[in-house]
């Protein structure tokens, strides 16, 4: 650095010495939960999402932008075009042209924001299957957070967090009975854009694996999470990795994760 | 008692080790978290969140590295996030309107005026100084609050950042120049200040 310039740091942390900070409010040592306000903003905030995502489908167009699903056990998977598509006019003429508005940018409900959070042994308790753990990675140990949601039979969630940053959540995996989610009923019938055509522009790319010799389907790209129990439907945008499979036991898995597609089968077959 | 014996202990369920080592940090995180969002209440909000979930990880840091980058770093990622969110900015603009309501109906601004006359010489500067850093990128933002306005040492700043000591070099460096920039453009009156 020139002494010109050190010069200038010296007198810039000077001036910002002298910067009038606000009385910091009294921070409450909480420990094991997070403060009543923080929730309610946090709601707030889920609530608008989910919002914006159930306006934005309610929109023929964007539905139509739901271009095509997979089904793999208890998950059916719709991929959707993340960049502005053009829809042409339907053969009445009642559409003209328009440009898609996609849902990708609608701010996420994150998998730690799930109702439900107990211990894993309470999850043990409640789950009509046996709860797996994967025995890889070596150090990846517990889970830090643990869900179930009552739907029909329990669904178990299980997440772990980046241990350098703790806002950051390093994995989940779904373990979803084959009694417990009702799935979306919506038909999206195809546009005619085909998934290799998809692929292609880059836009969402889906391969299959085998995971212990069941089928697999691994998902990089935006898509849309759907279940539904009864009246309750539930929706969200995964932007990370999925892979997803159905096991031997009638369990369907869902592994979200930021690791690559052969990290991720290692996992799904350490599973115990 | 060391920082690594209170954070053992807290991990053993200590909650007034915890509370120590919160009572240690918190104002750096608050004044971090501060001069990313603007706002005490969503700063406060946040460095109590940066707590709780740091609570949550303890069992996994490394006694053997200073706590506060870790923190730090937790507290900056989640201000981040709640810079993006549509709420903070609904929950801003109500508090404005409760809290101000005769500076939001005052067009000509005299009340703001009246406001920062009252703020001393050094405290304008300061807050002068700090608009300009907000012209700056996100990046380059945060180098200046670390090195400059929070006052952490070069491995500190690393650590907090996630990079290496030469990165942190090398970002100041830049950071600084590009201040410098938008000072000698955009703020003649600060540039006194910093040319003294």
């Amino acid at each position: 650095m020139s002494a010109e310039l050190e010069r200038f740091g010296q007198r810039v942390r000077a001036v910002a010495g002298g910067f009038p900070y606000p009385p910091m409010p009294v921070i409450r040592p909480v420990r094991s939960s997070r403060p009543d306000r923080s929730r309610t903003q946090l709601a707030w905030g889920a609530g608008i999402a989910l919002s914006l995502v159930l306006a934005l489908l309610a929109v023929p167009q964007v539905r139509a932008a739901l271009i095509e699903f997979i089904q793999i056990g208890a998950v059916r998977l719709n991929l959707i075009a993340p960049t502005p598509t053009l829809i042409p006019p339907t053969p009445t003429g009642a559409l003209a042209p328009t440009v898609v508005p996609s849902p990708t940018p609608t701010p996420l409900a994150s998998v730690l924001d799930l109702s439900g959070e107990t211990t894993l042994a309470d999850a043990r308790q409640r789950a009509n299957f046996t709860v797996r753990l994967p025995a890889y990675p070596a150090d990846l140990g517990e889970p830090d957070h643990v869900f179930v949601q009552e739907q029909g039979a329990s669904m178990v969630v299980l997440v772990w967090l980046d241990p350098d940053d703790p806002t950051h959540v390093r994995m989940s995996l779904h373990q979803i009975p084959r009694e417990s989610w009702a799935l979306d009923k919506m038909g999206f019938s195809k546009t005619g854009i085909t998934k290799e055509g998809l692929a292609n522009a880059g836009l969402a790319i889906i391969q299959f694996a085998a995971i212990n010799g069941q089928t697999a389907a691994w998902v990089e790209g935006p898509h849309l999470l759907i279940a539904r129990n009864g009246d309750l439907e539930q929706k969200r945008l995964v932007t990370g990795n999925t892979l997803i499979w159905l096991a031997e036991n009638g369990v369907t898995y869902r592994l979200e994760t930021e690791l690559a597609l052969d990290e991720a089968v290692k996992i799904a077959e350490s599973l115990q | 008692m060391t920082e690594a014996e209170l954070i053992t202990q807290a991990r053993q369920g200590d909650g007034a080790a915890w509370e120590a080592l919160l009572r240690e940090h918190q104002q750096p995180a608050f004044r971090l978290a501060y001069l990313l969002l603007g706002d005490a209440d969503d700063a406060a909000d946040t460095v109590q969140d940066a707590f709780i979930r740091a609570y949550r990880a303890l069992d996994r840091f490394d006694v053997s590295r200073p706590l506060r980058p870790w923190l730090l770093r937790i507290t900056s990622n989640l201000a981040r996030n709640r810079r993006r969110s549509i709420g903070r900015y609904l929950n801003a603009l109500r508090r404005l309107i409760v809290a101000e309501p005769e500076l939001i109906a005052n067009t000509r601004g005299e009340n703001l005026n009246a406001a920062l006359r009252a703020r001393t010489e050094s405290q304008q500067a300061a807050h002068t100084l700090w608009q300009a850093v907000r012209r700056l990128s996100a990046t380059d933002q945060e180098i200046i609050y670390l090195r400059y306005f929070l006052d952490l040492s070069e491995a500190e700043a690393a650590g907090t950042l996630e990079v290496a000591p030469g990165t942190v070099k090398s970002r100041t460096h830049r950071a600084l120049a590009r201040l410098r920039e938008i000072v000698t453009k955009e703020f003649p009156s600060l540039r006194e200040s910093l040319d003294e």
